[in-house]
């Protein structure tokens, strides 16, 4: 079994995808380089990231099987699940011989596992777009979140488009990537924070205890609780924060 | 009274009111102003009980001159009351929703004075914050009932949605726990409403008027257990509501016994499967097709709470099936219990390419538990009991009798108590597959 590596971004991933057609290889696995565990056994291979290669399979996949299709790879691929990579080739490999009809077969597994992998990632887009906390600052408002998947980029434009006027950064502590938004316009950084701890002021404290007053004691369900809101996702909760 | 108080108070006497929805409203923010709203709705937590927090829901005042048996509220109850100023709850609601806790403010009140003081107060909130603060998130108000119609047009061209509290679903239960309301101070306003919102619509189409006004539509909620009324005159009631007044939602409400009152039933606890199957059904009435009088009637009017109410429906129509996943049309797939839209729609989408058989229902992810029963693939049944009501009964059984554990005796009450049901199947306010 030989190996693909790449580097992490979507284009180094295209480009490994344009090689793995081309070549002859029955079987293979395309990782991330960042993912790669050396062990002896496997031939592994570098591929460089090539705009023109990565241009080039891009359209192939739109004309020759779909937009959606398109859009399902590019979110399978933020699920960073370590075989993203090999599922997405497999699914394209489908898909250039059954075309635009490829999400029909979601019966069949190179079909059914990109669904699921972007169901995941949409999911978790949806879900932070609520589970973002806000630290105030004095000029600022600061997010930190530690999402499952690369979905940063897909909830900035929310908040944009929900705080105007404000400036405020989200900070994904796992990527040590943040997205910055000065009023103006957003762009996304990498940035490294070494604390947890945040800014708390009244309207946290007033949040917490709307938060416990609210709760109707005769219907307790906390398994019910723990199935809409994880509980990998508390630690950055407001609501969870011990009062000081 | 500080804030802090104030809200504990005020937050926990709105607490029941279950309408936690922010969706149904699209508008993108003017860019001076803050926030939008979008068309899902977003939650940004979940209480301990499971129920989504999209809106801060608080009431202006607790203060109320009415009475209602069912109501914590009520005149007559010794409790601490408190009033928010208009200012107050904007500040709240902006401080919050620009720390992303909430979508927007789910604001209601109890009957301070009268009902135009009331609305009055209610209405100054709303402008103070539309207009002062440019907020633009979203805005639930609830409709004070016998209020001016001036007032409530008024409101319904700044909020996203408003609605109007049932409460209960018959005259005569009104009369017993609610004196002071009568349905028509209820029902009124709400068609006064659709009826501006058909006339808005039309204005909008000439461009006359480019005005917005209850872009979320209207919304009521009925109490479930604290009257006679039965499942048949609660879901035919929704039907009408949603036929004639176009409402997006009836929100039902298990009554929690927070009063003690000789015209109230006496219950040990909220009857929150009774409310499931009544989301269910709701369910079932606006998106399966099913009309109010194929699931229930006068003789059978309330569901057995050990089915859900589509297979309940199933059960007595038996003739209907089995159906044919290969052929059958849209409408038909969404008769079988279990099936619910996504798996519809994920079989339609995969019979294009493929005759399926019976391991690619599975693997399209289509849950079979009560659904084998129902089907065919390609001409074959494949469970292995007679498509026959006595033994599809006997498999689909909860195996506790749901009808005793929602409503339970009180020397029955420390039996159940060790039983757990499977909370899965009972999702508050629910959805997923039917
Ligand atoms: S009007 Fe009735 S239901 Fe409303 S707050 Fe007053 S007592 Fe409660």
């Amino acid at each position: 079994m030989k190996i693909y590596l790449y580097d992490s971004t979507f284009n180094g991933l295209l480009s490994a995808i344009h090689v793995a057609f081309y070549s002859k290889e029955p079987e293979l696995e395309i990782i991330r380089e960042d993912d790669y565990l050396q062990t002896t056994i496997q031939e592994i291979l570098y591929i460089p990231t090539n705009q023109e290669k990565s241009d080039k399979v891009a359209q192939a996949i739109k004309e020759k099987i779909s937009l959606t299709a398109f859009n399902n790879i590019y979110y399978a691929y933020l699920s960073e699940y370590i075989d993203a990579g090999t599922k997405i080739l497999a699914y394209l490999r489908l898909g250039f011989k059954k075309g635009s009809e490829i999400d029909c077969y979601s019966f069949l597994d190179e079909v059914k596992s990109i669904h699921g992998y972007r169901s995941k990632v949409l999911l978790e887009k949806h879900r932070m777009l609520g589970f973002v906390r806000f630290q105030k600052y004095p000029d600022y408002f600061l997010s930190i979140i530690e999402p499952d998947h690369n979905i940063l980029h897909l909830i900035m434009p929310h908040f944009v488009a929900r705080l105007p006027k404000e400036k405020f950064i989200i900070l994904d502590k796992k990527r040590q990537l943040a997205g910055f938004y000065n009023g103006d316009h957003w762009k996304l950084m990498p940035l490294t924070i070494n604390t947890d701890s945040q800014a708390e002021d009244r309207y946290t404290l007033l949040w917490q205890d709307y938060f416990t007053t609210i709760a109707i004691k005769e219907r307790l369900n906390t398994k019910l609780q723990k199935k809409f809101m994880p509980a990998r996702y508390w630690k950055y909760l407001t609501e969870y924060k011990t009062k000081s | 009274m500080d804030i802090e108080m104030k809200l504990k108070i005020l937050a926990a006497a709105a607490k029941y009111d279950v309408s936690c929805s922010s969706s149904g409203s699209n508008r993108t923010n003017s860019h001076d102003g803050i926030g939008n709203a979008s068309t899902a709705g977003i939650c940004h937590s979940f209480t301990t009980d499971g129920r989504c927090i999209s809106l801060l829901k608080i009431l202006l005042s607790n203060i109320c001159i009415y009475d209602c048996s069912y109501c914590l509220n009520r005149r007559s109850n010794d409790i601490p009351r408190a009033f928010f100023t208009p200012e107050e709850i904007a500040d709240i609601s902006i401080s919050f929703y620009k720390r992303n806790y909430i979508e927007g403010l789910f604001l209601s009140s109890a009957i301070v004075k009268n009902s135009n003081y009331t609305m009055e107060l209610l209405l100054q909130t709303v402008k103070l914050l539309r207009n002062q603060y440019d907020f633009n998130g979203y805005i639930h108000l609830k409709g004070i009932p016998g209020s001016d119609e001036k007032l409530i047009e008024e409101a319904a061209g700044l909020v996203d949605r408003i609605s109007f509290n049932i409460e209960l679903p018959s005259e005569k239960s009104l009369k017993l726990l609610a004196p002071d309301k009568d349905s028509n101070s209820i029902l009124t306003p709400m068609s006064f409403l659709d009826e501006q919102s058909t006339i808005k619509k039309a204005e909008r189409k000439t461009s006359k008027n480019k005005g917005f006004f209850i872009p979320g539509g209207q919304s009521t909620q009925m109490i479930i257990g604290a009257s006679q009324d039965t499942d048949y005159q609660i879901i035919n009631l929704s039907e009408k509501l949603y036929e004639n007044l176009h409402l997006k939602r009836v929100y039902y409400s298990a009554y929690v016994p927070v009063n003690i009152d000789r015209n109230l039933p006496v219950i040990f606890k909220p009857p929150l499967i009774r409310e499931n199957r009544l989301y269910q059904a709701d369910w079932l009435l606006r998106f399966y097709g099913f009309k109010a009088k194929e699931l229930l009637n006068e003789n059978t009017p309330n569901f057995d709470l050990n089915f859900d109410p589509k297979t309940n429906w199933a059960l007595n129509n038996l003739d209907y099936f089995p159906i044919e996943i290969n052929q059958a049309s849209l409408k038909a797939l969404l008769r079988i219990p279990g099936l619910g839209l996504r798996s519809a729609y994920r079989i339609i989408e995969a019979r294009k390419v493929h005759r399926l058989e019976f391991e690619d229902l599975k693997k399209i992810g289509i849950v079979l538990k009560r659904a084998i029963y129902f089907l065919t693939c390609n001409g074959k049944y494949f469970s292995e009991i007679k498509l026959e009501e006595k033994s599809i009964r006997r498999k689909l059984n909860p195996g506790i009798d749901l009808n005793d554990f929602d409503n339970p005796k009180e020397e029955q009450l420390t039996i159940f108590q060790e039983k757990c049901l499977p909370t899965e199947e009972f999702l508050p306010g629910l959805t997923g597959e039917l």
